[in-house]
């Protein structure tokens, strides 16, 4: 009975011991385990920040949501944070607005001056023909700089102005930097430039008048059977006003 | 749902309550579309020369401070005296008639898109000595506001400003004095002035009209957002008053604020006010124009967030109905009907909502994601092969779109085409991408250009406008000289070919790379592995011309002048505005750089963020699909229960029903004429 009772107090003992020695060590084991979830935290933020590679299948591993967080599941169609622009823009370097100011300042006062000093005048005129063309950029240019950038749309089937300004007698070039499209089918669009030189008499006004033609017809007809043509042309005649 | 609320909201403060101002510089972001001019009449006037230093104290780009409202009108002065001294000064005095004559030709100028000669003619009247008896003139005051306004629209903000604060000495009740706080209210909102601008309209009495105080309680609220002070920024709206064409916006912004603030019934009340015809006051439409309309569909479309936001989904429903048919945010009403019927676990209205947006057939920043739940709702009414097909189709369809995004991010030049493409509303297919047209245009439905990357855009656009600009003026600078050196001669024919300077070259050599790079991503799409290590050896070889170009950009002369006679005499100004001109355009080619840069980083990060929410909705997609298996699986596995059962399916009761098996395109007319009894043959005999 005595050796029974001994053996039963004995076998749970041994037992016990096991569990004690199976269960991890508490300290050293937490350790690690929190090294472990930092070192995966700070994995997952480090993919999440980098950008995705062209290789990367599916892209960094969505973010990890908090857990446990209170209130309803959100919906999984939601947009992440990251997805959104952060709105940091930077405001433009000092000397920028100084720097345009400037600039603008100068311009006109050049442009000031020159009507003072010279007496002869160009005046650049443009008229636009062609039903299903659409012009989607217009820029002027007198001896290669810049004198008129077209509002979005330009049109002008009756003549319009669109620069007119002293400037020295002789030769200078004025040149037309026009894109189109064909307004039945967006996808032909041309693009074309040219310049004309032009001379300019002592105390003359002269009156450059551009005909931008276009008689395309690839939008209509290539798409049916696939030929079609591009006929574009722009015409200028330099007349002195007397 | 929250954060996507307070985001969206935030995202429509910013984006569309600008609108007024972006269509203030919408001249000058169109400048940057243009092509760029070559400079060959400047380039060669200036490549034969010999550069000199700029080091002439002339020659520096201005003296004015960072912070100034300087007009430099005082340069002008001098050219005036130096004209005057040489009898060049214009001797026909100025007449009130005359400026009244002058000025209806300017204003025809401005409203056709002239402006750089607008602002030459009137900088030729309003600075000159000639003008001071006429200043305070009616036609006076309109010279100097015109002057203001077009400097203020050519991204000159500094000139601007002093012109526009000369009108604010008068009295507030004058037609200039409240177009002038207009227009400085107008570049505040647009530019990073708004401090500046504040400070100067601080002198603006609270007497003045309504419409001039609601300008500037605006501008003030604005101001005071985006210093994240939102009491402040909500006192300043509550002044704005229902004459100020703002009165819309300011209430908006305030509902925005107080949502934020989850006070949502306030939030709800002032977006009511906007959003229903019988709270708004009577005049409020009529001083906010257009804009007050796009406002009004903002707020009906708050509404629904806010509903959605509390689980009224019904409600939420009826304000998103609201937006009417022809409005913009007509697409992000529906999609956003077919998410709270989605949760409100009506899936038929969700499915309505999102027939009606696919029947709008227009692109639009949701596609991906209204594909999504599209199938998504497909499979909470157990469509499973219906929504199995749509989400394979979404990832044959946006699998290579967001791929184009990430090869498109490591190509500055493709990203610039691409974001020029989607701000100004052009075709992306027709941007020489090199990527599929259908996944061009894909890339431009769903590429967020936000409002940052339109505002570095337009610094850009500015800077190049009055880039090309400068070159103009450098040449006829250059004119004046020979004409002051040599009075009879005539300007002669460049010695440079057209289109030959070395700038046109550089230009023409990076349009070439561009064009190559495009070609191999064309190649790269069609191309097998074995092509592939070909293009790998071309595409070095083009970073190595990359390279090249970039040094031979660098190398480019800068223009420069010859170096003239110095002094107060006109010979001597000129020279030394030629030499300031020198300078400032050395100085802006480096600015450009900066500018340029900020801009890029921006379109790339739309296209880094559009590929982040791609392949979310990606994994979206995976997921849902084995979900349609699983779907699949335990519809047969209650189909087999219940034929154990004796239960037959539906689908083999319906069997027996004509109709079923026929075409959408086919109809069934069952018989329906008579039935003669007595005509009934073949069962005669029969026993």
């Amino acid at each position: 009975m005595r050796s029974r009772s001994a053996v039963l107090l004995v076998v749970p003992l041994v037992l016990l011991s096991f569990v004690a020695l199976g269960q991890p060590k508490r300290g050293v084991k937490e350790a690690d385990s929190a090294a472990k979830d930092s070192k995966a935290d700070s994995a997952e933020a480090a993919s999440s920040a980098q950008t995705p590679s062209a290789g990367d299948d599916l892209g960094p591993p969505p973010p990890a949501k908090p857990a446990g967080s209170a209130g309803p599941k959100p919906s999984p169609l939601n947009p992440e944070a990251n997805e959104f622009a952060d709105g940091g823009v930077q405001p433009p370097p000092v000397e920028y607005d100084k720097l345009l100011g400037d600039i603008a300042a100068l311009r006109g006062r050049v442009s000031a001056l020159t009507t003072t000093l010279f007496a002869s005048k160009v005046r650049v005129v443009v008229e636009t023909r062609g039903d299903n063309a659409r012009i989607s950029n217009f820029v002027v240019t007198l001896d290669d700089g810049v004198v008129f950038t077209s509002p979005d749309r330009f049109d002008a089937p009756d003549e319009r102005v669109v620069y007119e300004h002293a400037v020295a007698p002789g030769h200078h070039t004025v040149g037309v930097d026009v894109e189109r499209f064909d307004a039945r089918n967006r996808e032909y669009r041309t693009w074309q430039s040219s310049r004309f030189s032009v001379v300019i008499p002592e105390s003359k006004l002269v009156d450059a008048h551009m005909i931008i033609q276009d008689g395309s017809d690839m939008g209509k007809d290539f798409p049916d059977d696939q030929d079609g043509e591009y006929d574009l042309r722009v015409r200028l005649r330099a007349r002195v006003q007397n | 749902m929250k954060r996507a609320l307070r985001r969206r909201l935030g995202f429509c403060a910013c984006a569309v309550l600008s609108a007024h101002a972006l269509a203030f510089a919408a001249d000058a972001t169109k400048a940057a579309a243009a092509p760029s001019p070559s400079a060959s009449a400047t380039d060669g006037a200036a490549s034969g020369t010999s550069a000199p230093s700029a080091s002439d104290a002339a020659a520096k780009p201005s003296d004015a401070p960072a912070d100034s409202t300087d007009t430099r009108g005082s340069a002008m002065r001098t050219y005036q005296t130096a004209l005057a001294n040489q009898k060049l000064a214009p001797t026909i005095p100025l007449s009130v008639q005359r400026l009244r004559d002058d000025l209806g030709e300017i204003e025809e100028k401005l409203s056709s898109g002239r402006r750089d000669e607008a602002i030459a003619d009137l900088v030729y009247l309003v600075e000159s000595d000639r003008f001071e008896a006429f200043k305070d003139s009616e036609e006076g005051r309109a010279c100097v506001f015109w002057l203001g306004d077009a400097l203020a629209r050519g991204g000159a903000f500094q000139p601007a400003r002093g012109y526009l604060t000369r009108l604010l000495a008068g009295s507030p009740t004058d037609t200039w004095y409240r177009r002038a706080v207009h227009s400085l209210v107008d570049l505040a909102l647009e530019s990073d002035e708004g401090e500046r601008v504040s400070k100067d309209l601080s002198g603006v009495p609270s007497s003045a009209p309504d419409e001039v105080t609601g300008d500037i309680a605006y501008l003030s609220g604005r101001l005071a957002d985006r210093q994240s002070k939102p009491d402040d920024a909500l006192a300043a709206y509550a002044r704005v008053s229902e004459k100020s064409r703002f009165w819309a916006q300011a209430t908006y912004l305030s509902g925005v604020i107080e949502v934020e603030r989850k006070n949502y019934p306030k939030g709800e009340a002032l977006f009511c006010k906007v959003a229903d015809p019988k709270l708004t006051p009577k005049k409020a439409p009529l001083f906010g124009g257009m804009d007050f309309f796009r406002v009004r569909d903002l707020a009906r479309l708050g509404l629904g967030r806010v509903a959605h936001e509390q689980y009224r989904f019904d409600d939420a429903r009826y304000y998103y109905y609201l937006v009417p048919q022809d409005s913009d945010d007509l697409p992000e009403a529906l999609y956003e009907t077919a998410t709270t019927r989605y949760e409100a676990k009506d899936y038929d209205g969700a499915r309505r909502a999102i027939d009606d947006l696919n029947k709008l057939k227009v692109n639009h920043a949701y596609e991906d994601e209204t594909y999504i739940l599209d199938a998504y709702i497909d499979l909470a009414t157990c469509h499973f092969p219906a929504a199995d097909r749509k989400l394979d189709a979404f990832l044959k369809r946006y699998e290579p779109v967001r791929d184009a995004a990430r090869k498109l991010t490591q190509d500055d030049a493709a990203v610039e085409k691409l974001s020029e493409s989607v701000r100004t509303g052009s075709d992306a297919a027709a941007a020489g991408l090199g990527v599929p047209e259908e996944t061009a245009r894909t890339l431009g439905a769903l590429v967020r250009i936000d409002a940052d990357y339109g505002r570095a855009a337009r610094r850009l656009a500015e800077l190049d406008h009055q880039m090309r600009g400068l070159r103009s003026a450098m040449g006829e600078l250059d004119q004046a000289s020979q004409k002051l050196a040599s009075p009879k001669a005539v300007r002669g024919q460049s010695d440079t070919p057209l289109g030959q300077s070395d700038l046109d070259k550089v230009e023409r050599i990076e349009s070439q790379i561009a064009e190559l790079k495009r070609l191999i991503r064309d190649a790269e799409r069609g191309g097998n592995g074995k092509r592939a290590e070909d293009l790998d050896a071309l595409k070095k070889e083009i970073s190595a011309l990359e390279i090249r170009a970039r040094a031979a950009r660098a190398a480019l002369p800068p223009p420069s002048a010859k170096a003239g006679k110095t002094g107060a005499d006109l010979a001597g100004v000129i020279s030394n505005d030629r030499a300031r001109a020198t300078a400032l355009y050395n100085d802006a080619q480096t600015l450009r750089i900066a500018v340029e840069a900020e801009s890029l980083g921006l379109a790339k990060d739309a296209l880094v963020r559009l590929d982040r929410r791609l392949s979310r909705l990606l994994r979206r997609a995976r997921l849902g699909r084995i979900e349609t298996v699983l779907g699949k699986k335990r519809s047969l596995e209650m189909e087999v229960d219940a034929l154990s059962q004796g239960l037959l399916p539906q689908t083999i009761i319906d069997s027996l029903d004509a109709a079923r098996y026929l075409h959408d395109d086919e109809e069934f007319w069952p018989f329906e004429g008579e039935d003669w009894a007595d005509e009934y043959v073949g069962g005669e005999g029969v026993r």
